[in-house]
């Protein structure tokens, strides 16, 4: 009898399984209504496959405790900016404007070389000194408005608008410069600023003015045409040695310069004394009644080794070094241009 | 415009059924090449939308790949996704001998659809959907701060990207480590 009762027991154990069963692996379902209602073999078939149940994890065990993910774990990477080469991540950034590159540049170091390499091309740089402003145009457009005037520079310069400035400096490349400002005035800030500044890659440097901001400036620039207008101060001895002072300057263009004989023999004497390259330029344009074919006969006695009438050969202090000039004068401008060069 | 056709690349291509050409103009018949992505779905291109892609302009010109051959080998793209071939032979079919547009509309928004579909596009080589994918991209982080580009574009920070390299660096010692110990092994 009892035994009757186990057996019982059993086969509704069974029973109780085979709904397990069938809610776990419900693929078996249709094999047992197709082929037989042996529990049996429905047991062995479940007992076979717990066996590739328990292999498969024992090789993900395996996996883990070499330090992999088991593939089944392993997630399909997705695709974003990241699957891209350098030169579609370049062509990407083509399309940002200033402002999104300047914020893809704060995002991660590669990013940052990337927007720096592609140099965003503006036309026009106001900088109005006086008033601590700065403004950018492109297509007529002004494209982006910083100010500095409350930026604790140079206490908390990394966290202040100069650095924002600097970051334009570092991605752009500008047709002109323009720097309206008060001469010397905020010399204390902008001496540390100029230090700190990145090169200004400009094709013109126009400023009103000449002061620490625009010498620093100069000094900055790469590659680039530089215009001075002229006020009545500047026409001393230590400014315009500075004006020509600067290196790496193909062309200089003083305009309205108050002076005489002792301020143009200053700017020819200083631009030569940079050795100027060939192609090289001086531009000077006088204001008053400055006699310009008067001072070249002083001139040309003083300095030059005449080569037909406006050409001149100067000797530099190294007697090996010399450059020839072309002169090109009207009544109130002087225009000097290197045609050669033996330095 | 193009017919997609489930199965191999044996299976007969379905007939296609292009815009009708200008009465006046004389009928030129068109030559067709078939491709397939990574799910195998053969897709019937004519050669005129092929010109966009330079790949396989270049494949044809330079091959001398006929129609015949094409069809019985479609030209096999294995690491482009069938969607996103599905997508580019599409572009193509519909500015066959047109002048491309200035804005395309019509190019995914989802964020993975359109990385994949610039990745496939590069690799076809079809210039001006590449500009068009690439400005849509771009126009993908347009007005966001960094935290957010970093967050759609996944790019991970200085410091993320430095834990990565370690744990390459380390997985990589650790692969070394247990191949010798098994060569090891297998020399006792």
């Amino acid at each position: 009898m009892s035994e009757n009762i186990d057996l019982l027991k059993l086969l509704a154990r069974i029973d109780d399984l085979r709904l397990e069963i069938r809610e776990i692996f419900p693929e078996i379902e249709e094999k047992v209504d197709s082929k037989s209602s042996n529990f049996m073999e429905i047991l062995i078939e479940e007992q076979l496959r717990n066996e590739e149940t328990i292999q498969k994890l024992q090789n993900e065990i395996q996996w883990l405790k070499m330090g992999k993910l088991p593939k089944k774990l392993e997630k399909i990477p997705e695709k974003n900016w990241n699957c891209l080469s350098e030169k579609l991540k370049l062509r990407c950034i083509k399309f940002l404007d200033l402002k999104d590159r300047l914020r893809l540049r704060q995002t991660a170091h590669n990013e940052r070389n990337l927007v720096d390499f592609l140099q965003f091309h503006v036309d026009e740089m106001l900088i109005f000194g006086s008033q601590n402003f700065l403004n950018l145009y492109k297509n007529g457009e002004s494209i982006l408005k910083i100010s500095w005037k409350n930026s604790n520079f140079p206490k908390n310069w990394k966290t202040s608008q100069i650095l924002t400035l600097f970051s334009i400096f570092k991605t752009s490349t500008f047709d002109n410069c323009v720097i309206y400002q008060a001469p010397n005035e905020f010399d204390s800030i902008f001496q540390t600023f100029f230090q700190k500044c990145p090169p200004i890659r400009t094709c013109e440097l126009f400023s009103s003015g000449f002061s620490i901001i625009t010498a620093g400036l100069a000094k900055k620039c790469r590659e680039f045409t530089k215009i001075y207008e002229c006020e009545l101060q500047e026409t001393s001895v230590d400014i315009l040695q500075k004006m020509t002072a600067a290196l790496h300057v193909p062309q200089l263009r003083v305009l309205n310069l108050n002076g005489g004989h002792a301020e143009c023999n200053i700017l020819i004497k200083g631009w030569i004394s940079q050795n100027p390259a060939i192609r090289s330029e001086l531009f000077v344009q006088f204001n008053g009644d400055f006699n310009v074919d008067k001072f070249f006969k002083k001139f040309r006695k003083m300095l030059a080794r005449i080569h037909g009438e406006f050409e001149r050969e100067f000797r530099m202090t190294d007697p090996s070094k010399w450059i020839f000039i072309q002169i090109t004068k009207s009544s109130s401008t002087i225009k000097c241009t290197v045609v050669g060069a033996g330095i | 415009m193009s017919s997609t056709e489930q199965g191999t690349s044996s299976a007969a291509p379905a007939e296609p059924t292009t815009a009708p050409e200008s009465a006046a103009a004389p009928e030129v018949p068109e030559s067709f090449y078939y491709v397939h992505g990574k799910d195998k779905v053969v897709h019937k291109v004519s050669a005129g939308a092929l010109q966009h892609s330079a790949l396989i302009h270049g494949m044809i010109s330079n091959l001398g790949y006929t129609e015949e051959q094409a069809k019985a080998n479609p030209f096999p793209f294995e690491n482009i996704d069938g969607d996103i071939l599905q997508m580019v032979v599409d572009w193509c079919n519909q500015h066959k001998g047109k002048p491309t547009p200035p804005e395309d509309t019509n190019l995914p928004k989802q964020k993975e659809k359109l990385f994949d579909l610039v990745l496939a596009v590069n690799y076809l080589e079809i210039k001006e959907l590449l500009t068009y994918c690439c400005k849509q991209v771009a126009m993908m982080v347009k007005g966001k701060s960094p935290e957010e580009i970093r967050e759609i574009w996944m790019i991970p920070t200085d410091a993320e990207d430095e834990a990565a390299e370690k744990e390459a660096k380390k997985r990589a010692g650790k692969e070394a480590a247990g191949e010798t110990a098994a060569a090891a092994g297998d020399a006792k």
